[in-house]
């Protein structure tokens, strides 16, 4: 009797031992369960708080503008890349090449129309500086006109929207070519060369490569609203997109157009 | 009593011819001065107001051509506010009394001053709408771009005309708010030349 006894004893033993094993083991398992979603919650009371408590020593603006600055930098570094490959590709495809970047002389704004019936500029700068009749002017924004007389030290810019203004412009989305007349008004009016131009307000108009005036692909200015039923083709208005009431400094293309074919 | 010294009529020209190039220069001036609505004052017609007035029709006249020839040159196109300011001379320069200058009224200078700026705008509206094209090659800068075709298709001067009537009306509003001030000081300083002049 006593050897089973010995043996039913220690099988209990063993069987108790697997139940303690079994649960010990269920409750790590709650354990672990439950903390997880626990060590979220009270992780992300702790950090809340903590960002709370740094707020005075987050990044400032100051660190913004690094950050921007970079950016600008890494966009330039950017731009000055593809218009080396777009030149290339011009070169390639026989296409005449666009301004270098560079080749324009930054000249002082002294003077301004005297009447709406005239909208020039009087530069500061003239043909001691290397200035020709017929140069492009540019401003931050794109083109704001062409010079028109030179003197030795000055010389007068004809700006896009004066009424003796008249260039060839190109609306980038739909590739439709138009003739930008000034008014005398702050807006110059843009008269397509086809009937049906699909033009929409917020199209963004530049220089045609076309043109024997200006240099092709000079930002010029938005279309704002378009008049389908003008007489005897449809008219946009534009709205330059150089501050040409505001600029103080403009910059002058000293690149000669060549003449066109006879 | 002091004995009044007696002042050539070239001190009254040079002062003249002063007062004058600083209102060219000041139709000129980026930025420019008390803006209204982006036009800026008639300068010349402040300055021709009081000299017109005081100094009859030759000088007046006299005075209008240089200025409105200046002015000409040192802008583009063809139109020219000369003829606008030749007939402002003339109408102001017959009202003048000779040695018996008094100071108008303010309300009559400024309406005077009004009424010339939007002459001198009108006659600039009608060479570029009237005159057309002098300008034939414009392809070339500077000639001007009042080509026959658009001329002849009608839009163009009525866009013009929209257009300039805004300005128009601006600057000679703000022409006759300055009248009463400018033409007031000028006024007195040609009397008191010309006071001087006579003895």
């Amino acid at each position: 009797m006593a050897p089973r006894r010995h043996e039913f004893q220690q099988s209990s033993r063993r069987a108790r031992q697997q139940r303690i094993r079994l649960l010990s083991l269920g409750a790590v398992a709650l354990t672990v369960a439950l903390a997880s979603p626990l060590r979220q919650g009270v992780g992300g009371i702790l950090v809340e708080a903590y960002a709370l408590l740094v707020h005075p020593l987050w990044p400032g603006p100051t660190q913004f503008e690094w950050v921007r600055e970079a950016e600008e930098v890494a966009n330039m570094e950017r731009l000055i890349f593809l218009e080396k490959e777009n030149r290339r590709i011009k070169e390639l495809i026989g296409l005449p090449s666009a301004i270098p970047r560079g080749s324009g002389l930054k000249a002082p704004v002294i003077g301004r129309s005297p009447a709406v019936w005239w909208r020039q500029l009087t530069l500061g700068r003239g043909g001691r500086h290397g200035i020709r009749v017929g140069h492009a002017v540019l401003a931050p924004g794109g083109l704001i006109g062409r010079i028109t007389a030179v003197t030795t030290n000055t010389a007068q810019v004809t700006l896009v929207t004066d009424p003796t203004s008249r260039i060839g412009v190109l609306v980038t989305r739909t590739n439709h070519h138009g003739l930008l007349s000034g008014l005398g008004t702050g807006r110059p009016v843009l008269r397509f060369l086809t009937e049906n131009p699909r033009t929409i307000p917020g199209d963004v108009v530049v220089t045609s490569s076309a043109s024997t005036l200006v240099p092709g692909g000079i930002p010029v200015g938005v279309v704002q609203n378009v008049d389908r039923n003008r007489a005897p083709s449809p008219e946009a208005v534009v709205q330059p997109s150089a501050p040409i009431d505001a600029i103080e400094w403009a910059e002058v293309l000293l690149q000669d157009l060549p003449a066109p074919a006879p | 009593m002091k004995p009044v010294p007696a002042w050539p009529r070239q001190v009254l020209v040079a002062v003249g011819g002063a007062t004058g190039l600083v209102a060219l220069l000041l139709s000129f001036l980026s930025p420019g001065w008390l803006r209204l609505a982006g036009a800026s004052p008639n300068w010349l017609v402040l300055w021709l107001l009081p000299w017109a007035w005081s100094q009859g029709v030759i000088a007046g006249l006299v005075g209008a051509c240089i200025l409105g020839f200046a002015l000409e040159t040192m802008t583009i196109g063809a139109a020219t506010p000369l003829y606008g300011l030749a007939l402002l001379a003339w109408l102001w320069g017959r009202q003048a009394r000779p040695r018996k200058i008094s100071l108008p009224h303010p309300a009559t200078m400024a309406v005077q001053a009004t009424l010339g700026s939007l002459l001198v705008d009108a006659t600039v509206m009608a060479q570029l709408r009237l005159l057309a094209d002098p300008r034939s090659g414009h392809a070339q800068p500077g000639n001007g771009i009042l080509s026959s075709d658009v001329a002849a298709a009608g839009w163009f001067g009525r866009e013009i005309a929209a257009a300039g009537l805004h300005g128009t009306i601006a600057a000679a509003l703000v022409t006759g708010f300055l009248a009463p001030l400018v033409g007031a000081l000028l006024l007195r300083l040609w009397c008191r030349l010309d006071q001087t002049r006579h003895g």
